[in-house]
């Protein structure tokens, strides 16, 4: 590998393939000038990490590659109206069931009062996902201001972070990757087997790349979210999260890597899901199910691409990702 | 020397007259400020494709000596961009002499 190469590796690191290409095509035609007119043309490009926290800014990036089919090409599906309304109102009546102050109601309304919006008039253009960041921030300055007004600039303070955070990682990725698009950036439309969605190719190309130290950084933090939620409601969550760090130990250290004893691990899962799921409510914790069962469909959402992908794939073109 | 956030307007300045590549770019900065004014030319391209984003340059694909090459020109909005930003800068830099003369 050349220095260039390297310095290629660095700042492309993260970016959607196409994306990378046009970096190496424009990096490489100017490294080409500067060495033909002398000097030290790699020392002139400067710190490759620094162009890549750059490039991130303003070429689509792997992730924003993943998520561009999935917002542009959103229908409208009365199943998916239905069954998040459902999810919605089970989510409410738990949360109702926990806290009984005053403010509950008046910012519950006004934190969710956007999300029927999002099922009539989804983010698929630029315009629309413009508006969405405007309303979002009214929406966060209202419920802040909610939450003063029961709660004093405390709750004000934390309400406000954590939806000016999401909506940070949420309504302005989405808005930043419209307008990458409007700019004229592409993303592959066409995975490389062609029995695959876009969707599930992106997905696959990432379970191939898995190994780094930088895939870790997921993992801690859920280890992290489960063991804070499991302080806040062990009743609810103790389960969720044991199931959750014997799957994560079992993958580690049994051999698991074959398609028999894949498919008895993934059958071991899924029960202790279910019995994780209805343990609580057993031993007496109150209406803690919801929970588990609303933990227990995010667990189902993340592992459905992985489903489809190990009936479309020959078990030899499996990366270790599938087998569990 | 390196002005943080001046970069976009000398951009803008560099291709108002004719669209050009990165490279010469790069080196009409260093050279009309008789080198004051350097760096590091990895961080160029992210700001032509910020200011793409912006849609005050376009790109297009040329050919210089035989050789492929991605050419930037201006658009209306980033004449209009360059006009702001040579006023704003004249007011800073008027202010800043201001200051420093009288001390």
């Amino acid at each position: 590998m050349t220095p260039l190469d390297q310095w290629l590796a660095d700042a492309t690191r993260g970016l959607s393939a196409e994306s990378a290409a046009r970096v190496r095509e424009e990096i490489q035609q100017h490294y080409d000038s500067a060495c033909e007119a002398g000097g030290d043309a790699l020392a002139a490009l400067g710190n490759p990490r620094a162009a890549n926290r750059a490039y991130r800014k303003v070429l689509l990036t792997e992730q924003e590659a993943m998520m561009a089919p999935a917002l542009t090409q959103r229908k409208r599906s009365h199943r998916g109206v239905l069954l998040s309304s459902a999810l919605l109102v089970a989510f409410v009546w738990w949360l109702a069931g926990k806290h009984r102050y005053p403010g509950f109601w008046p910012i519950t309304v006004a934190i969710f009062c956007t999300i029927p919006f999002t099922w009539f008039f989804p983010p698929t253009t630029l315009e629309r996902s413009r508006i969405y960041l405007y309303v979002h921030g009214l929406r966060n300055i209202l419920v802040m201001g909610i939450a003063w007004w029961y709660d004093g600039w405390i709750g004000a303070l934390i309400l406000g972070a954590m939806f000016f955070g999401l909506d940070y990682v949420f309504t302005y990725r989405i808005w930043l990757i419209f307008r990458k698009l409007a700019a004229g950036q592409t993303y592959s439309l066409l995975p490389e087997e062609p029995q695959l969605t876009h969707v599930e190719a992106i997905y696959l190309n990432t379970l191939r790349k898995e190994g780094g130290a930088a895939e870790n950084v997921p993992v801690s933090m859920l280890f992290l979210m489960l063991a804070g939620m499991t302080v806040w409601m062990s009743a609810t969550f103790a389960p969720m999260a044991i199931w959750t760090a014997a799957g994560y130990l079992t993958r580690r250290t049994l051999p698991i890597y074959t398609e028999k004893r894949s498919r008895w691990l993934r059958i071991a899962r899924w029960t202790t899901m279910v019995v994780a799921a209805v343990l609580p409510p057993l031993y007496g914790a109150r209406a803690p199910w919801v929970g588990a069962v609303l933990l227990a469909w995010f667990f189902l959402l993340l592992d459905k691409p992985g489903i489809s992908l190990r009936r479309k794939l020959p078990v030899a073109e499996w990366p270790k990702r599938l087998y569990w | 020397m390196n002005l943080r956030g001046t970069l976009p307007t000398l951009i803008l300045e560099a291709i108002e007259r004719h669209p050009d590549h990165g490279y010469s770019i790069a080196q009409r900065i260093k050279e009309r400020s008789s080198g004051v004014l350097d760096f590091k030319e990895g961080t160029l391209y992210p700001a032509l494709h910020k200011l793409e984003l912006e849609g005050t340059v376009e790109s297009y694909e040329g050919v210089e000596k035989g050789r492929t090459r991605r050419y930037y020109r201006i658009t209306k909005a980033g004449r209009a961009e360059l006009a702001k930003g040579r006023q704003e800068w004249g007011e800073v830099s008027r202010a800043v002499t201001l200051i420093l003369k009288k001390a």
